[in-house]
């Protein structure tokens, strides 16, 4: 391996990624990974925190596993990876087929970037491809997932430790945009590093604003939203917990205002996603009406204006959203409406990912059945938790608690009478417990729409030990007026209607003209 | 009303002899021997596989709207589906005005998807190359076909704008043979450089259609440029190219290929399953599929003379194409493969109809 002093990391960044310099951060965190050092990154979104790996896995040899939550993100990551012509990148996922995967396992030595979801990597065959080839760094992007007071809790992230070691230890690297104080502690906790070095970034946006507005209901709300984007041309994206209400508005906005407006969200065709979301990275729309699926790995830097239309589930979600705002560093506003009862919907959203506790003893029957006919689970989860009819969140929750009472061993069910009922108190329990904490977190989005401070700092506190004073205007309850914010207007477009021969040419012979 | 048409044009072809989920897995192209059967039964192989994304919900959805609006009756407790005298009419009347006549699902099911995505992602691929532009995301998440178009690129980079101009030609003379909606509507999903066509959503909402006719409408049209192309491959030399290395590709489905190739090597059906660890039910399955694709296919192998004999007589004294009816009219020992392999075997033989 070539020593650390041998690279000029400034000349490299520029080598593979055509960037002339590091951002904040990035390059403290680089020269600790590749001098053999664990770190815990918290870098604020968009901040350039993937180059964090990406480098180092140019530099090293060896292979660099990068585990994260979302399939779609990994996609996103390594698409763009592409687009700069990086080569040696793969996301390895569970909608690959056999063929695909066996392909890419064959010539797994010919990558250098591994994306990989948690589920995956459990496998042991994965697990003894990988240690064959080396693993030099192991990357945990999204790293609050380990903690269950992160905002999104993975339970497949505890078992991360282990398979570390079963790698045979390589640097290990985790990154998190949104980790608290406690967060931060059980990441080094859970995976049993607590010599990491820490580089802990402020994640706070001087040049957003923050705006909680008080609405009497639906009607209000989407008055709001039709007169804001007639008094802002501004490129916008406006949040919804529900795929039904984001495609609605979506529409309303259509018909009420001549701005361009598309919806965005989770249950629409691969390739209509890819469209719409480069339509907006391209200007070709105005607005985007979307649940939280779209931003991930969006690297928009203008977008000037963000509106929560329901609440999010926790403070870190939130600040991730927000944080899509004014990348470019310029005068952003964020806007969250909120009436009485928008408290119901993130309620029943928690408990709609918990399974109840029917289903759990119905599992428990189903399970005691299989065993008895001396059946196994599914290797493809996905046909197991269509067989049990439940959610995948609440397959995923029950799967887990099953391992690890032992009464899950991998695709094994193993049966003990004792331990059946012990295991089955103790996972009513735990939902309990889970259900608990997420209406904690709830309660905390809600005392900070209620409060009565200075916004800002209040939605910093945990994270950080002091935050920097807004560039601009600060929030509501620091005097924020409409009238002061006068952001860069686009300009409107001509609509032209072209014929499809003119639109044709134009598509195919532009360059030859 | 594209996919209205054409569930009333199935309804008319499977008369009352099949449940209304016959047409729905015509539709998503299930493979299911049952439904292979049905497309070749009643002639509907043209309807194969058009949408296979249609949702049930949606497909309910409309099937109670045509039954409000007349067009069939829809018997909820035998979910069976009945055509009115004004559904009649309307086939009779107003079907050509619609591109029923476009698809040939069975023919082209996979070819066209494979055109659509070779020439969507070549398009913007090339539009942005011969703008010198060599970063963006391409709109098609097809790992075959973006090898495929790296390949093309590779054999033509020296003459992009030539390529384009070839290519320009190519689509317009097919898309001249279109009406002007569905010309724009197809050029309007189409990317290039620094822009990103329509999504489904957005043509449905400019073009006052259902989601579900703007996906059948894009099928159809590929199925009817894919013929075109097929027809006349010296006027298309690059979008035969396009399809030429898919539409040899076999029909099958790719475990009932697995299965093939060890026929081939004269492997029995357990033996089979044993090396693939599958249910011998399975690989009869994979061999009924077989029977209808593979003319020589010796079914004589599975079903003696005999049994044939039996069996061909059941079926001509069975009123209708049930299975069960005819395994009632069998001997004993006649088994439901026999019969199903037996009946996929006349079909490829030529027989539109086991009915003598």
């Amino acid at each position: 391996m070539k020593k650390m002093s041998t690279f000029n990391l400034e000349k490299e960044l520029n080598i593979h990624f055509g960037y002339q310099s590091f951002r904040l951060g990035q390059k403290e965190i680089i020269e600790d990974v590749m001098t053999g050092n664990d770190v815990m990154g918290v870098l604020p979104t968009g901040s350039g925190k993937s180059i964090c790996y990406q480098l180092p896995a140019m530099l090293l040899e060896g292979i660099t596993v990068v585990v994260s939550p979302l399939i779609s993100l990994m996609m996103d990551q390594v698409k763009q990876l592409k687009a700069i012509n990086i080569k040696g990148v793969i996301a390895v996922n569970s909608f690959m087929d056999i063929m695909e995967r066996r392909t890419i396992w064959n010539e797994i030595h010919r990558y250098k970037l591994i994306y990989i979801s948690p589920e995956l990597l459990q496998r042991p065959e994965v697990q003894r491809k990988l240690k064959q080839v080396g693993v030099r760094l192991f990357v945990v992007d999204e790293a609050h997932c380990i903690s269950q007071w992160g905002h999104e809790f993975r339970p497949d992230y505890l078992k991360l430790r282990k398979i570390i070691s079963n790698l045979d230890d390589p640097v290990v690297l985790a990154l998190s945009a949104t980790a608290t104080t406690g967060v931060q502690q059980d990441i080094l906790g859970y995976l049993d590093k607590p010599n990491m070095k820490k580089h802990i970034y402020p994640i706070d946006k001087p040049n957003i604003a923050f705006n909680v507005e008080h609405m009497s209901g639906d009607k209000e709300k989407q008055d709001k939203i039709v007169s804001l984007l007639k008094s802002y041309y501004v490129p916008t994206i406006i949040y919804f917990s529900s795929r039904l209400d984001a495609e609605n508005i979506s529409a309303l906005l259509s018909m009420k205002t001549d701005r361009r407006v598309a919806f965005y969200h989770g249950g629409m065709e691969p390739q209509d996603r890819i469209i719409i979301q480069q339509q907006f990275m391209n200007g070709q729309l105005d607005a985007i009406c979307c649940t939280s699926a779209f931003g991930m790995g969006i690297n928009k830097k203008d977008v000037r204006l963000i509106v929560h239309y329901h609440l999010t589930p926790q403070l870190e979600a939130y600040i991730q959203e927000v944080g899509r705002a004014g990348r470019d560093n310029k005068s952003s506003v964020s806007l969250l409406l909120f009436s009485e009862g928008d408290v119901y919907l993130p309620k029943n959203i928690m408990k709609s990912e918990l399974p109840t506790n029917n289903e759990i003893a119905l599992i428990f029957r189903q399970l005691k059945a299989m065993h008895d006919e001396g059946k196994t689970l599914s290797i493809k989860d996905q046909e197991n938790f269509l067989m049990f009819q439940i959610s995948e969140p609440k397959w995923r929750f029950l799967r887990y608690q099953l391992e690890k009472h032992d009464i899950l061993r991998a695709n094994n069910i193993k049966f003990d009478q004792e331990i059946w009922k012990a295991a089955y108190l103790a996972i009513r329990n735990k939902c309990e417990e889970r259900l608990n904490i997420k209406e904690k977190q709830l309660q905390s989005v809600i005392n900070w729409i209620y409060y009565t401070g200075c916004l800002r700092k209040k939605l910093y506190q945990d994270f950080q030990h002091s935050s920097t004073s807004a560039m601009d205007q600060c929030c509501s309850n620091c005097g924020f007026s409409w009238e002061n914010w006068q952001p860069e207007q686009l300009q409107q477009e001509q609509g032209k209607v072209y014929s499809w021969e003119e639109k044709l040419k134009k598509l195919l012979l532009v360059n030859i003209e | 009303m594209l996919l209205k048409g054409i569930i009333l044009v199935c309804c008319d072809r499977l008369s009352d002899e099949r449940t209304d989920s016959a047409i729905y897995h015509i539709l998503t192209g299930k493979r299911s021997v049952q439904t292979v059967q049905d497309i070749h039964l009643y002639q509907l192989t043209t309807y194969y596989n058009i949408h296979k994304k249609l949702d049930r919900e949606v497909y309910n959805r409309i099937l109670n709207e045509l039954n409000e609006e007349g067009f069939l009756i829809r018997d909820q407790a035998y979910s069976t589906l009945q055509l009115t005298t004004k559904g009649k009419m309307w086939l009779h009347d107003k079907k050509d005005q619609y591109p029923i006549h476009y698809f040939n699902g069975l023919k082209f099911k996979d070819t066209a998807d494979m055109f659509l995505d070779r020439l969507t992602l070549v398009i913007q691929t090339f539009s942005n190359v011969g703008m010198k532009r060599f970063s963006f995301i391409p709109v098609v998440d097809n790992h075959l076909a973006e090898s495929w178009v790296k390949e093309q690129y590779n054999l033509n980079k020296a003459r992009i704008p030539s390529y384009l101009r070839d290519l320009h030609s190519e689509l317009f003379h097919l898309l001249l043979e279109l009406k002007e909606k569905e010309a724009t509507i197809f050029v309007d999903r189409l990317s290039g450089h620094q822009y990103y066509g329509m999504s489904w959503e957005q043509l449905a909402n400019s073009y006052d259609m259902i989601m579900e006719d703007v996906q059948l409408l894009l099928t159809g049209i590929s199925h009817q440029m894919c013929s075109k192309i097929m027809d006349k491959e010296v006027t298309f030399p690059l979008l035969y190219n396009m399809i030429m290395e898919g539409s040899k590709k076999r029909l099958l489905t790719d475990s009932a290929f697995k299965t093939f190739q060890l026929l081939e090597k004269q492997y029995s059906i357990e033996n089979i399953a044993l090396v693939r660890n599958l249910r011998v039910n399975t690989i009869q399955d994979h061999l009924v599929e077989i029977a209808l694709y593979q003319e020589d296919f010796p079914i004589q192998n599975y079903v003696p003379a005999a049994t044939q004999k039996d069996i061909l007589m059941a079926i001509q004294k069975a009123t209708s194409n049930k299975l069960k009816e005819i395994k009632a009219l069998t001997e004993k020992e006649t088994t439901y493969f026999q019969i199903r392999l037996f009946m996929a075997g006349y079909e490829q033989a030529g027989e539109k109809n086991v009915h003598i």
